[in-house]
């Protein structure tokens, strides 16, 4: 079994946006842009799939309350790509939904004191929280997002986790 | 030896690429992985040769971010005349165990083709502009399918691809969790 560990440190794209002197690059513009875009998608799809398990809509049923075919509601389930304002509103609405709105700040999902590390591993891939792990403790660290095989993985977490801790 | 071996021996000699998301994932999701290779892996760190460019390989990093952020994901399910609109599919000649993932929205659309090394793992191998790979059963996505094979062999030439168990359910031999087959 293999486990790969990626420390999640402040990244570039999200120093680019931090500046306040600087431009954000196109590319992080067009990032973000696609980034919105899949997040709805899945969250609407998400949705869809759930009544849809529950039997409470179907693609056909949706489709006829919202005035479009079932290969137009297959479509926008198959990918963000032509979805506008209305596409989400028109599909919300035939599931009996409207989008809940919050803006919240990019820097606020991880405070300072605290870190994500996503563990991959062919059984049982996740990501966990380390709320006593700080990034100014990473900045020391040279961590290579590489393959680890299981033993290593954890007495590399115990190291950091040790180094907080000391 | 295991072909997690041999992708850490790819990635120290810098001919493979880790592509974990730039923005953390949610806590307690199933996480996968993208290796890309150095081919793909340009599209990322330029040069671009223009702005447009930049714009749309930008886009094209938060659509493969879709994929190892780990949420649902839609692929087109079996047959595969359907699902044409799917995010992901494997594509038809499927004993090839070569795969596409789709990033649309902005022209051009650009196919991503690779194969898993395991279930939940995706090699990134090459990448191609849609409108240059033509029609379905053109020449040019011949030659694009075959160019992924033969980039795959080239960095694993002792392993095959992740290949689907008959029994199992599709598409989870590739995919564990969150999906939606279209």
């Amino acid at each position: 079994m293999s486990t790969q560990l990626t420390t999640y440190q402040p990244t570039p794209i999200l120093s680019e946006v931090l500046d306040r002197g600087r431009v954000i690059p196109i590319g992080t513009l067009a990032y973000f842009r696609g980034r919105l875009s899949n997040r709805i998608h899945e969250l609407v799809l998400s949705e869809f799939a759930r009544q849809e398990h529950e039997n409470k809509t179907s693609r056909a049923e949706l489709a006829r309350k919202i005035g479009r075919k079932p290969e137009q509601i297959t479509r926008w389930l198959g990918s963000p790509g032509n979805w506008t304002l209305d596409t989400i509103s028109d599909l919300l609405l035939g599931m009996g939904l409207e989008l809940g709105l919050s803006i919240k700040s990019l820097f606020g999902e991880q405070t300072t004191n605290e870190m994500t590390i996503a563990v991959y591993s062919t059984a049982n891939s996740t990501s966990v929280s380390v709320p006593w792990l700080k990034y100014d403790d990473l900045q020391n660290i040279y961590w290579d997002p590489q393959l680890y095989d299981l033993k290593s993985s954890f007495r590399r977490t115990t190291a950091l986790t040790g180094i907080k801790q000391a | 030896m295991s072909i997690y071996n041999e992708i850490g021996d790819r990635v120290n000699e810098h001919r493979l690429f880790a592509l974990p998301p730039l923005i953390p994932p949610a806590l307690g999701v199933t996480l996968r992985q993208i290796f890309v290779s150095a081919e793909v892996r340009s599209l990322f760190v330029g040069p671009w040769t223009t702005r447009a460019w930049e714009g749309r390989c930008g886009l094209l990093r938060a659509d493969l971010d879709r994929f190892s952020q780990g949420g649902l994901i839609p692929v087109a399910a079996r047959p595969f005349k359907k699902g044409k609109t799917a995010y992901m599919r494997q594509l038809s000649r499927w004993l090839e165990e070569v795969w596409e993932i789709r990033s649309r929205g902005v022209q051009p659309g650009i196919r991503v083709l690779g194969r898993f090394a395991d279930t939940d793992v995706f090699i990134a191998l090459t990448w191609h502009k849609r409108p240059d790979l033509l029609g379905p059963k053109s020449r040019e996505w011949r030659d694009a399918i075959v160019g992924c094979k033969t980039e795959w062999r080239n960095l694993f030439p002792a392993y095959q691809p992740k290949s689907g168990d008959a029994s199992s359910v599709y598409p989870t031999d590739y995919i564990s969790a969150n999906t939606y087959l279209v």
